[in-house]
């Protein structure tokens, strides 16, 4: 498939052309539209591996008792979650997402779950974060950079927000490694997820758009650039399940 | 897959499912859950184990329930980021259920079967919660580092196979039968003659009993008036 360039006054929406300036609020009807039932579809979607990614990503974050982590775009907060144990009483974790609806939702099944002490909520666009500076010993962003408008302005941004020594990991969906798995790649994200997406959560549309808008998130090695771009050091990325997703991790020092 | 994500949400889900169980159980008994007591203790505490049937560490973080992260990767490592709530230890997973015995500690130390830096008293006290809960450290991986996982994975997988060809399949015929069968959407013309001659036929009865009833009243009358 051709994919759409975008100017300075345009931006990609999936696969449309789309004034800059519309883009986030086009983002934002897609979150509104599946917040409900997004922890389902991530389950259907991805017959339940994007919970071993994260776990993934859980692992590499190295967070430890006492640290302040940001979990950005954390919508319905799965990796926050797991870090409001890790750091413990004397720990805080900033659940951030830009989409109120997703933040509601996250809060809630938060709060069901007992998580209350030391987790805040925050409505924040990634790449105006509003954070002091130095201020995170991590920040993770699972499945939302490729919805961030301007890529550059969100890595830097945390990069500010990062305390000297701090890493940033951000898990995305990326380019698969393998030839004959992103042809079977391909077929499921164009014809199958929309298809899902229908039944499960009558919403066609917004599916559609993820899977284009996974086609037009840089790739592996481009991310890469981005992050050494924005300052970030011993950058590196690791692919899962054949590079269809890769976590990429980047140190502030 | 990210195979080693798989043994420590195996493992998180299997240790967090039998403490539940017997806080269930305990409460219906109308007892104190003994958990909570070892569980308290260890809140914002961390054992990290570096057991002979794997080959990366495993890091146990406790807190209203337990997390099972991967790594560190090396011993080494682990020691060198120790802090007052972590607790290392390198050893074989037979040897875990003997740490609350201190006694047992010092023989394993000694024999060199065990390798602790930190805090003795997480591992202590971890060793504890999952004695007073039944948890068997050694079953609990051996179900996801033996070949019984592999099979039981791929056993699963032909399962689901199997079953969405079966449904491909059953939906497939279903959609077949919807195709060719014919369903009529008008009554049928014998259909329609049949009924028109039973509706002769109730017309005839009515008819008939309509004169019975005229014949009788006729007769009543002429017995009246004689």
């Amino acid at each position: 498939m051709t994919e759409p360039v975008a100017n300075s006054e345009t931006t990609h929406f999936g696969y449309k052309q789309v004034a800059t300036e519309d883009k986030e609020s086009m983002v934002a009807d897609v979150f509104h539209s599946v917040a409900a039932k997004y922890d389902v579809m991530n389950d259907v979607m991805s017959l339940g591996i994007h919970r071993l990614w994260k776990r993934y990503t859980i692992d590499c974050s190295g967070v430890r008792n006492g640290q302040r982590v940001l979990d950005l775009a954390g919508g319905t907060g799965d990796l926050t979650a797991s870090f409001s144990r890790l750091v413990g009483n004397k720990g805080q974790v900033v659940l951030a997402d830009i989409n109120l609806s997703m933040l509601k939702v996250g809060r809630d099944k938060l709060r069901n779950k007992g998580l209350v002490r030391n987790i805040e909520y925050v409505q924040a666009n990634a790449e105006d974060l509003p954070f002091p500076d130095n201020h995170f010993d991590v920040v993770t962003m699972a499945f939302g950079l490729r919805n961030v408008t301007n890529k550059d302005n969100a890595l830097a941004s945390i990069y500010r927000v990062l305390k000297p020594g701090g890493r940033l990991l951000v898990l995305e969906f990326s380019k698969p490694v393998v030839p004959m798995l992103s042809k079977i790649y391909d077929a499921y994200s164009f014809y199958i997820l929309p298809n899902m997406g229908q039944l499960v959560a009558n919403d066609r549309e917004s599916y559609q758009y993820l899977a284009e808008s996974i086609r037009m998130h840089p790739d592996q090695d481009t991310l890469k650039s981005m992050f050494d771009d924005a300052g970030f050091e011993q950058t590196r990325y690791d692919n899962l399940t054949g590079g269809i997703v890769a976590l990429h991790r980047g140190y502030k020092f | 897959m990210p195979a080693l994500q798989l043994l420590t949400a195996g493992m998180e889900a299997a240790i967090n499912g039998v403490l539940r169980s017997h806080r269930k159980k305990q409460q219906r008994k109308n007892q104190q859950p003994n958990t909570q007591p070892s569980l308290e203790k260890l809140t914002n505490k961390r054992l990290t184990l570096f057991l002979d049937v794997l080959n990366t560490g495993i890091t146990l973080a406790f807190s209203e329930k337990v997390v099972v992260i991967a790594g560190p990767a090396t011993f080494e490592e682990a020691k060198n980021a120790i802090d007052a709530d972590t607790c290392v230890i390198q050893t074989k997973v037979g040897a875990l259920s003997a740490l609350s015995d201190t006694s047992q500690i010092t023989r394993l130390i000694q024999q060199g079967d065990l390798n602790l830096v930190g805090d003795l008293s997480i591992a202590q006290s971890a060793s504890e919660l999952f004695a007073s809960n039944n948890i068997d450290f050694e079953e609990v991986l051996a179900s996801y580092t033996s070949d019984v996982f592999a099979h039981s994975v791929f056993g699963l997988v032909k399962k689901f196979h199997s079953k969405v060809v079966k449904t491909a399949d059953a939906l497939a015929w279903q959609a077949a039968e919807l195709v060719t069968e014919e369903r009529p959407i008008a009554a049928r013309k014998q259909g329609v003659t049949g009924l028109g001659m039973q509706i002769s036929a109730l017309r005839d009865d009515v008819d008939r009993l309509e004169a019975k009833i005229s014949l009788a009243e006729h007769q009543f009358s002429s017995r009246q008036t004689t």
